[in-house]
């Protein structure tokens, strides 16, 4: 198929890509584990991990997308050979298995956004009581559906009109606000003891391989790279389009917002918390969401005297976590609508099913916070493995021959060396089974079942989901093949 | 003491490593409009 719509400008490519990579994790995940791995001794290790695995799995999503013109199925198909189309596949519908409940958290910070601008959310006494009779009931269906409506809305729009124009809006509003919200925060009396904890190293938290492994798994998580997506968005780059310095510029951009979140969160809890800030920041919360919905809405009220002046920030912190979620839940249907592109449908017909689909397969997470918390487990794991398999494509293409002949190819603007090859031929296959290897082997120790398929987060629900997609897609390789790379 | 420069050293990398990246980029559009 003959590629016909492109991003319109470098710009336009930069910050829709920023927008898949700044999503909810970079807000609420990342400080909570910089609370739970010690603050500035986890750092380190996370400035690392960009370096050796995040920056360059989007060197070579960027790559793939770009010279292959498919999505993941076509793309790793025709980088690594006809027999490994299923690892596209796979890669495919992890994000798209994510995109379902991604839908859900995204109504979740609508919800709040609209009960913060109504007043309710800082007149509420029992914020875990609001939370509690908002998720245990109906409601989250009604914002799961308009997220899914207003994001189908911008893909049926396609590239330039519709992503690169919302992405524009979205994500440059977006850091404005966290700038002005990481202003704020730093100016609170007292938030230089959070800055403090933030900051400071202990070098035996640093010799802990816990907190490595925690690092490497915060950026295989919210940096967005080895899901897929950014290789989906690479389809609609120019042909002179950069890809090294592009790529530097989301890894190096995504993590600056992450920092930018933490700064703010913990300079904001150390000075208005009655309590144990690291405990706070520190929790699970309902759902892996942390201190979001529950605790942060209650220090919103100690921001200043003026109700106000405090409803202003609430309002500015939900409408940043909103349009962080959309513009990667974009990414996740665009994802499948180009999938399904690929196989030879219109677009505009290829999204009212992805959205609909989208909508009916995410309304059980909406419901049941067990059957949620199941599907981040077993597809966020998936997702190393997603990364794996792009890494695997390249070794099987040849890491030198790809990286001379793609990433190095007309239009880059700076050259990639031979450190590339070890990175992607060693150390991305070695981070990932080792990470693998120690979330489900730790899994058993927080479940003594740990093989029962039908608990909600152990090893044998990971492995089994697994086994099923992975069987039914090795089944399928040579219809994914026939109908997209040879139709 | 050891807070501050772990500080400077973070954010030098991360914030000025994403400044250094996003002039660079400037640069060589600014070079691929003029040509």
């Amino acid at each position: 198929m003959k590629q016909t719509e492109f991003f319109t400008s470098r710009w336009g490519l930069i910050l829709a890509t920023l927008g898949i990579a700044v999503g909810t994790g970079n807000i609420w995940r990342f400080s909570r584990i910089v609370a739970q791995n010690g603050g500035g001794s986890f750092l380190i290790p996370w400035l690392i991990f960009l370096l050796i695995w995040s920056v360059p799995l989007i060197i070579a999503e960027f790559a793939i997308g770009k010279s292959t013109r498919f999505s993941p199925i076509g793309a790793i198909a025709k980088t690594a050979g006809k027999s490994y189309a299923w690892m596209g596949a796979f890669i495919a519908f992890v994000s798209t298995a994510i995109m379902f409940y991604y839908a859900v958290i995204a109504g979740w910070c609508l919800r709040y956004l609209y009960l913060a601008a109504s007043g309710d959310l800082l007149t509420a006494t029992d914020h875990l009581a609001l939370w509690n009779s908002f998720s245990s009931s109906h409601s989250p269906i009604i914002y799961h559906f308009i997220v899914i409506v207003i994001c189908a809305l911008i893909i049926y729009k396609g590239i330039v009109s519709g992503i690169e124009k919302a992405s524009r809006y979205l994500v440059s509003t977006m850091i404005i606000i966290l700038l002005i919200l990481l202003v704020r925060a730093v100016t609170l009396p007292n938030a230089v003891e959070g800055l403090k904890y933030f900051f400071t190293p202990n070098l035996d938290t640093m010799l802990d391989h816990k907190v490595w492994l925690n690092a490497l798994t915060q950026n295989a998580w919210d940096t967005g790279a080895g899901w897929g997506l950014i290789l989906t968005y690479a389809v609609y780059m120019k042909k002179n389009e950069d890809i090294p310095l592009n790529a530097a510029l989301i890894g190096f951009g995504n993590n600056s917002v992450s920092l930018i979140a933490g700064i703010t969160i913990f300079s904001t809890v150390f000075a208005l918390s009655s309590s144990d800030a690291i405990a706070q920041i520190s929790q699970s919360g309902p759902a892996n969401t942390g201190m979001t919905f529950i605790y942060l809405p209650l220090l919103f009220t100690k921001m200043s005297g003026s109700l106000l002046i405090n409803t202003v920030f609430a309002v500015l912190f939900f409408a940043a976590l909103l349009f962080a979620a959309t513009t990667s839940l974009m990414s996740m249907i665009e994802l499948a609508t180009r999938s399904l592109i690929d196989f030879g449908l219109q677009r505009k017909r290829a999204i009212i099913i992805v959205a609909f689909i989208g909508f009916l397969f995410g309304v059980p997470s909406a419901l049941n916070l067990k059957f949620f918390l199941n599907q981040d487990w077993v597809w966020g794991m998936g997702l190393i493995l997603s990364g794996a398999f792009i890494a695997f494509s390249i070794i099987k293409f040849g890491a030198d021959k790809f990286r001379i002949e793609i990433i190095n190819s007309e239009g880059s603007d700076i050259k990639i060396g031979k450190w590339y090859n070890y990175i992607i031929s060693y150390l991305i296959p070695i981070q990932a089974v080792i990470l693998l290897a120690w979330w489900l082997i730790s899994s058993t120790s927080w479940d003594p079942e740990w093989w029962n398929p039908f608990h909600a987060e152990n090893a044998g629900t990971c492995i089994a989901q697994w086994f099923l997609v992975l069987s039914a897609f090795i089944a399928m390789n040579k219809f994914f093949v026939r109908y997209t790379l040879e139709r | 003491m050891v807070t501050l420069v772990v500080a400077v050293i973070v954010l030098s990398i991360v914030w000025g490593g994403f400044a250094f990246f996003l002039l660079k980029a400037i640069k060589f559009e600014k070079r691929k409009n003029t040509f």
